[in-house]
């Protein structure tokens, strides 16, 4: 079940993954330019000319630009350029095809990520299948005209499906999706979403929840409020700092002596995978991951904090250029969140330590001494 | 029953560190045996990997015990070896010392 579930979460990150500098760049260039952004909100553009460039370059390229590389992405995982060209062709049909209204009365455009995810992949199969029945039946010297034209003809019926199937089911399922996670939102129970994504995490999940799921979701909060608070739900390396550094002070053995390295590793670099051993190893642990990442959720919901784009790695030096512009405390809310979510998750960690012993980690070898154990401290020079 | 996969020594030419996405903690750790496999003067590549485009070639992947089952399922016919700490496991040395000893490598699924 867990395998089936990190194929199929992979399947979705895949397709986000490789694009991710895309979504970066898009949201480095909403922070600047849009009318309630940096450059507007020092002065240095005026609204206008915010207004002009969001509405030139920063919808184009979430509503288009954005799907367009998911969507080939998707095609390309299934049957290489050739699946990948019909997806970024078709989901202009589902972007065409989609617009919704929520309960609350916000209507959308929504950018289609959930609809390039279904279309790309599904392309690809198309032009497989396609191609596979006409490998055969191709006279000789008209290969080229076959294949373009089977591309051609391909691509006009999927737009079609994206426009009048794909994207009306994308659109129900984005207004019933949108509605339940703006009533979760309202009813302020976004913070206990980290259950969920803490277990994922430790389960490497991570990353087909963080770009298979919360990503895409952030991107369309972003086109309407410049910042989103799902990007940080999985990405903050608060919680994990704190985790590693309760095993610094309260864990024994080679935890306890991995852990600083480990921890400069997650903060710094961004890697959140070199914790989840310290979880999978004491499983009691992931209360602390919990306390911790609930704890940095309440303080963003709160200050109303988000990121203008999905921080990847999850490092505190990609947090910072992603800041969110003005609007009060929104980028101060991001650095205390960080903070009461490392603080937090060391209280709870040590406490839990103390409370939980960790057996010393395995080693191959019978006695293990400390010469055995300080290679386990990255940056040591190692003797081999 | 598929039986379980024995590299000899002098076979093993190319060795993948997987991770979940191919970008983090799979480029980390493989520097890391990188570094170990240039030290020990070992004739391999190692290469860095998602779980999910495992090469072919692959004569023994390295991945987190959490991801050990995927990339068997990928990797078939290599040895896979589980580890459990991203930082110098004992189970990412031994391999590099059973390639200098010239001792086979047993795939632990």
């Amino acid at each position: 079940m867990r395998e089936a579930l990190q194929k199929f979460g992979g399947k979705l990150a895949g397709m986000v993954i490789p694009n991710i500098g895309a979504f970066i760049a898009w949201g480095l260039l909403t922070a600047l330019v849009i009318p309630t952004g940096w450059l507007a909100e020092l002065g240095w553009m005026s609204e206008d000319t915010a207004g002009t460039l969001t509405g030139n370059l920063v919808g184009p390229m979430i509503k288009y630009l954005l799907p367009v590389l998911i969507a080939y992405t998707g095609g390309k995982m299934v049957h290489g350029h050739r699946g990948g060209v019909l997806g970024a062709v078709a989901v202009f049909g589902v972007i065409g095809g989609a617009a919704f209204e929520l309960s609350s009365g916000a209507t959308g455009d929504p950018p289609q990520f959930l609809g390039a995810m279904v279309i790309g992949p599904l392309a690809g199969w198309v032009m497989r299948v396609i191609d596979d029945w006409l490998e055969d039946r191709t006279p000789a010297g008209f290969e080229m005209l076959y294949n373009n034209f089977s591309q051609g003809f391909a691509g006009l019926g999927l737009t079609f499906v994206g426009y009048w199937v794909i994207g009306p089911v994308m659109s129900a399922i984005a207004t019933a999706f949108g509605n339940m996670v703006e009533g979760i939102a309202d009813a302020g129970l976004l913070p206990l979403a980290d259950i969920p994504i803490e277990v994922g995490k430790v389960l490497f999940l991570n990353n087909a929840i963080n770009h298979g799921v919360l990503t895409p979701l952030g991107s369309t909060d972003v086109a309407e409020s410049g910042r989103s608070i799902y990007f940080m739900l999985e990405s903050n390396p608060g919680p994990g700092l704190g985790l590693l550094l309760a095993y610094w002070f309260a864990g024994k053995g080679l935890a306890k002596l991995s852990a600083p390295g480990s921890a400069i590793i997650h903060f710094f670099g961004g890697i959140h995978e070199v914790y989840f051993p310290y979880v999978l190893m004491n499983p009691v642990m992931i209360g602390a991951m919990w306390a911790g990442g609930i704890s940095a959720d309440i303080v963003f919901v709160a200050t109303d904090a988000g990121l203008v784009g999905p921080p990847s790695p999850g490092s505190i030096f990609a947090y910072l250029p992603l800041l969110p512009s003005g609007a009060g405390g929104a980028a101060f809310g991001v650095i205390l969140g960080i903070i009461v979510g490392a603080a937090v998750s060391f209280v709870v960690g040590v406490v839990l330590l103390r409370l939980f012993p960790v057996k010393d980690m395995k080693d191959t070898d019978a006695d293990t001494d400390i010469g055995d154990m300080m290679p386990a401290i990255p940056g040591l020079e190692t003797s081999y | 029953m598929s039986e379980v996969v024995v590299k000899q020594a002098g076979d093993v030419k190319l060795i993948v560190l997987a991770c979940e996405a191919g970008m983090g903690s799979s480029l980390m750790t493989a520097n890391q045996l990188k570094k170990m496999a240039k030290k020990a003067k070992l004739d391999v590549t190692v290469i860095h990997s998602a779980v999910h485009a495992i090469p072919e070639q692959a004569d023994v992947v390295l991945a987190h015990a959490g991801l050990a089952k995927q990339a068997k399922t990928k990797a078939p016919d290599a040895a896979v070896v589980a580890f459990q700490m991203f930082f110098n496991d004992p189970k990412i040395k031994g391999v590099v010392e059973q390639l200098k000893a010239g001792e086979p490598i047993t795939s632990e699924l």
